[in-house]
């Protein structure tokens, strides 16, 4: 008989980081445009047009959200605690494709901004408030450029990278 | 096997927002490194009798000790300086502005004295229910900065937090709105 059931753990994290992303990145995306509009060039950021939460998706339409845990880190040792309260690393990666080198950059910059903005010291609450999740950025990453072409210079490539921030998500979650 | 009920919405992570000032009008100090760390202690006098030698039968309250500790970010700002060094005289103001230590011998803290507000981020601006409000807190006035290649420069203040003489009883903080 386990001492406790019903945990929602990584699962919560996932879902959490999901829905709210969901409902803000458009809006996200656009302020970052406005904001860099004056300073820097101007380029056409389209929200995602799919999230996921598994790797290898086939078939998906970009720019496409993947949500990754990598582990969980119960930090009982360190914390001492009488709950849930741990760190899972979490990976948010954001696809991109475009013909032109130049702007998929840019649009990978643009999605680290509102990525960033979003979620740094995010503070989430379950629909049943039994977990709360704080957002701690540690990284971000970008991937090189590919191309589905032979050569970069094929009028026909398109091209494709990744931006990624890594997360530390502060998990606190009630055992009963 | 039991578990305590823990009520995860009453958690918080997050950095401080730093006002200082006259009260009511604090001014944003900006950015600020290594945590804010607040400090409270009820100084206690043991209450002794020679019938039982050094056993403690009582501890009564003897004072009251409160400091608040946070690094600033912004040194390039002279006002940031005069926060950090009251008794330091500021002419100007900003970065154009300038600091000058002469000779205070004398200077009060009590006199320089203003409200320091800690706000958490994650409430929002409205939202005071996380604030911490000290009504006459004064910098120690003792710091050092550090300029390198490798790391930031900053000042490191250490608010003394004297009793508010307004009301009775005196009072030091409080937490929440």
């Amino acid at each position: 008989m386990p001492s406790s059931i019903g945990l929602q753990l990584v699962e919560s994290d996932v879902y959490l980081i999901k829905n709210y992303l969901t409902t803000n990145m458009a809006a996200a995306l656009l302020q970052v445009g406005a904001a860099h509009a004056s300073t820097y060039p101007v380029v056409a950021v389209d929200p995602p047009a799919d999230y996921f939460i598994y790797q290898r998706a086939k078939a998906y339409r970009t720019p496409a959200v993947f949500i990754i845990p990598e582990r969980m880190d119960f930090k009982k040792r360190e914390r001492g605690q009488n709950h849930i309260n741990a760190e899972t690393r979490l990976n948010v990666t954001v696809v991109i494709e475009d013909k032109d080198a130049e702007r998929i950059y840019l649009k990978a910059y643009r999605y680290q901004a509102a990525l960033v903005g979003l979620l740094d010291q995010a503070s989430l609450t379950s629909g049943d408030g039994k977990v709360k999740i704080v957002v701690v950025i540690e990284n971000a990453q970008f991937s090189p450029l590919y191309s589905d072409a032979k050569s970069p210079d094929d009028p026909r490539a398109i091209f494709r990278k990744e931006v990624s921030v890594e997360l530390a998500v502060q998990h606190y979650e009630s055992l009963i | 096997m039991s578990q305590a009920i823990v009520t995860t919405s009453n958690m918080e992570l997050t950095p401080m927002i730093v006002k200082f000032g006259t009260s009511g009008s604090e001014v944003d100090l900006g950015g600020s490194l290594g945590n804010v760390v607040i400090s409270a202690k009820y100084s206690k006098a043991n209450i002794l009798a020679d019938q039982s030698g050094t056993t403690i039968r009582d501890r009564r309250v003897s004072g009251v000790e409160v400091t608040v500790t946070t690094e600033l970010a912004e040194i390039q700002s002279k006002d940031i300086w005069k926060v950090v060094f009251p008794h330091a005289t500021l002419s100007g103001t900003g970065t154009s502005g300038t600091i000058t230590f002469n000779q205070n011998i004398g200077d009060s803290d009590l006199s320089n004295a203003k409200s320091l507000v800690l706000h958490p981020e994650s409430k929002g601006a409205l939202d005071l229910s996380g604030d911490y409000t000290f009504w006459k807190a004064v910098a120690s006035a003792e710091s050092s900065i550090t300029y390198g290649p490798t790391e930031q420069a900053k000042l490191k203040i250490v608010w003394n937090i004297l009793p508010d003489e307004s009301v009775t009883p005196n009072r030091f903080f409080k937490y929440g709105t």
